[in-house]
């Protein structure tokens, strides 16, 4: 390969010789395998590049497949706060699953194209609204209830019960809740609350979205810890519809959770807009979105929610402000670890800084110890947080900041963590059908968590990559 | 084969597209993870350099072959990696880096004091590493080396020698240690 290759060394052999030996001995070094789902990802990166590409008329490249998809202008990215940006990537998810089985092939550009379709839909959205509703038998309270809900990609929401009594909106602009309490008779608000300096998300004190959280939300984390699924084309309401059927892990509850879920995606949209929930075949409940609308135009005062004259309203405040990540040290003491790795489109979107700290944790059990700094990271509708907060005196008092409590119970994974600020530590990890995707763990002086719409690999490649 | 398939990955066919990385994806990983020393980091740069020769099929003359035009590709993203791992600093055009001393500690230093291969490779500047993986593991010649790393073909045969130097004594050692002698 160089010189003349004649040379011996001192053991006889030329130096073409040495090189070929050398090759040899290299060619035999380990190689990893991809890591499980590698080329799941990468098909759906793909995926999206080439609808991405038709939608923005950038490079198309020759003779495209994705014909099948709604195109529409690409609007800047989106900055939504609820939970149902994991029905978005649940569905996404679960479709990716569906492509990676042996011998569906023909599935896989289907798949691909609901994932494009997803994708597309969160990622060009400014707002979505419609009527909730939610049919239950057991987990929500036996019945039918209906809500006139609005959600934006500033993280704003309005939640308006029909009929009216117990309402609910967030302005994100002023980073204030307001909600009516109709107590035990519905149509009759008696009192209102107003809740100022919200955390950006979990596990403070943050913005109410439980009933689009467990009606959509947690549904769909449970389609992203399963796995597999049937994808078949159906008409949902008069629309072209995929529909979704995939069984999903039990969490071990008091209450009767569902173990199979089906999941309607509107193809025009690529919005999930409905969730059917069974255990053994028998019905659990349904959340259903009726009069779907995307990107209507909203009134500048669509989420202040007005008190009715006279009515007695409790005011509080959270203690979160928000601040520049620079000035961060200066109020809580210390310099919080910061995300050196975020999956593609995530951004920095909040830091918010409290140094009284809150309640976290099954029925708030755990120490309220200050210095509690909340790093919220968006992509469209999906969110994940970051925290981090003082350990305090005693560590032994310490319990899962994102237990999900109330009948509920957890099985968290043991992982080691890797690089980073963490490195070595032990951190727990939970991906539960109930759940909030989320780890914790302990360092010497600080609680850290990273919860929110991220997948398994993603958490732990974010823990470890907190510097 | 690979002509059929380049065709079809151009016309949006991602069957083909895939099939066709499938061809070069041993050798991409061995660049990759020997570069880069970590699974993780490997398919992270792996999806990212085959999204960027996806993208950039149509730009695909055919004037090299398809596995060493999708190896620099692979390569550019594994030195994108590892220079945000370095701390974030400014951008350089891969020529300069070739001519920037490396931060590293002398490699001679370091692989006297190994016997194994793997370690004496990972203690080579990566530039250096991608230069014996490419030509002695793989088998390239020095001009498509040179395309494939960005650097004169006089680069490469430097880079290379310094390489094998080290390589070999850590070699003969690891295979002296086996040996008990």
């Amino acid at each position: 390969m160089s010189g003349d290759g004649k040379h011996r060394d001192g053991h006889g052999a030329t130096e073409r010789e040495r090189d070929e030996i050398l090759g040899a001995a290299l060619r035999r070094l380990e190689i990893p395998e991809h890591r499980q789902g590698f080329h799941t990802e990468l098909r759906a990166m793909l995926a999206t590049d080439v609808a991405e590409r038709k939608a923005t008329g950038v490079e198309p490249l020759e003779k495209p497949r994705w014909h099948t998809l709604r195109r529409g202008p690409v609007r800047h990215p989106l900055r939504w706060t609820l939970g149902l940006s994991a029905a978005a990537a649940a569905v996404l998810a679960v479709f990716l699953v569906v492509g990676d089985l042996p011998g569906t092939s023909p599935q896989m550009a289907s798949a691909a194209e609901v994932r494009a379709a997803v994708v597309h839909a969160w990622a060009s959205a400014e707002n979505i609204s419609g009527d909730l509703v939610i049919r239950s038998e057991r987990v929500f309270g036996k019945g039918t209830s209906r809500w006139a809900f609005t959600l934006t990609s500033r993280g704003e929401f309005s939640l308006i019960a029909l009929p009216r009594g117990a309402d609910r909106a967030y302005d994100a602009g002023h980073n204030v809740e307001r909600s009516l309490d109709a107590e035990s008779n519905p149509g009759e608000p008696v009192f209102g609350n107003l809740i100022k300096g919200l955390a950006p998300g979990l596990p403070d004190s943050s913005p109410s979205t439980t009933i689009l959280d467990r009606s959509l939300g947690s549904v769909v984390r449970a389609l992203v810890a399963s796995g597999g699924g049937t994808v078949k084309e159906t008409m949902y309401r008069g629309r072209p519809a995929w529909l979704l059927g995939t069984d999903i892990r039990v969490n071990l509850s008091a209450y009767m959770p569902p173990d199979h879920l089906q999941v309607t995606v509107d193809r025009q949209t690529g919005f999930p807009v409905r969730v059917v929930a069974t255990r053994g075949r028998t019905f659990v409940w349904e959340s259903r979105i009726e009069d779907l609308r995307v990107n209507v135009r909203l009134p500048e005062d669509a989420f202040r929610l007005e008190f009715p004259p006279g009515m007695k309203v409790f005011k509080t405040d959270a203690g979160f402000r928000r601040v520049p990540l620079a000035r961060v040290p200066t109020i809580v003491g210390y310099q919080p670890p910061v995300a050196s790795w975020v999956p593609t489109g995530y951004r920095l979107t909040e830091v918010a800084v409290s140094r009284k700290g809150s309640p976290t944790g099954s029925e708030g059990s755990n120490p309220v110890t200050g210095g509690v700094v909340s790093l919220s990271y968006r992509r469209g509708l999906d969110q994940f947080l970051v925290t981090t907060r003082l350990v305090g005196g005693d560590r032994s008092a310490w319990g899962d900041p994102l237990a999900t409590g109330e009948g509920f119970r957890d099985r968290p994974e043991r992982i080691r963590i890797k690089g980073g600020a963490l490195d070595g530590r032990t951190v727990r990890l939970l991906i539960d059908p109930l759940a909030v995707p989320h780890l914790w763990t302990m360092t010497e002086d600080l609680v850290v968590t990273v919860s929110g719409d991220l997948t398994r690999a993603e958490l732990i490649r974010m823990a470890s990559s907190l510097r | 084969m690979e002509t059929w398939l380049l065709a079809r990955a151009r016309a949006g066919d991602l069957d083909a597209f895939a099939r066709l990385i499938a061809l070069h994806d041993r050798a991409s990983r061995a660049l990759a993870y020997r570069l880069l020393e970590d699974p993780h980091r490997m398919d992270d740069a792996l999806q990212e350099a085959y999204l960027k020769a996806f993208r950039s099929l149509h730009h695909f003359e055919g004037r090299s072959g398809f596995g060493s035009w999708l190896h620099r590709i692979v390569y550019n993203a594994c030195i994108d990696l590892l220079r945000r791992r370095r701390g974030g600093g400014h951008d350089i055009a891969l020529e300069e880096a070739a001519e920037i001393p490396d931060p590293m500690p002398d490699p001679g230093e370091v692989a006297a004091h190994r016997l194994d291969l793997a370690a004496a490779l990972a203690s080579l500047p990566p530039e250096m590493r991608a230069a014996v993986l490419l030509v002695d593991a793989e088998g390239m010649d020095y001009r498509t080396t040179a395309d494939v790393l960005g650097i004169p073909i006089g680069t490469v045969r430097s880079r290379l020698n310094r390489a094998r130097v080290l390589l070999r004594r850590a070699l003969s050692e690891d295979e002296r240690g086996r040996s008990g002698t």
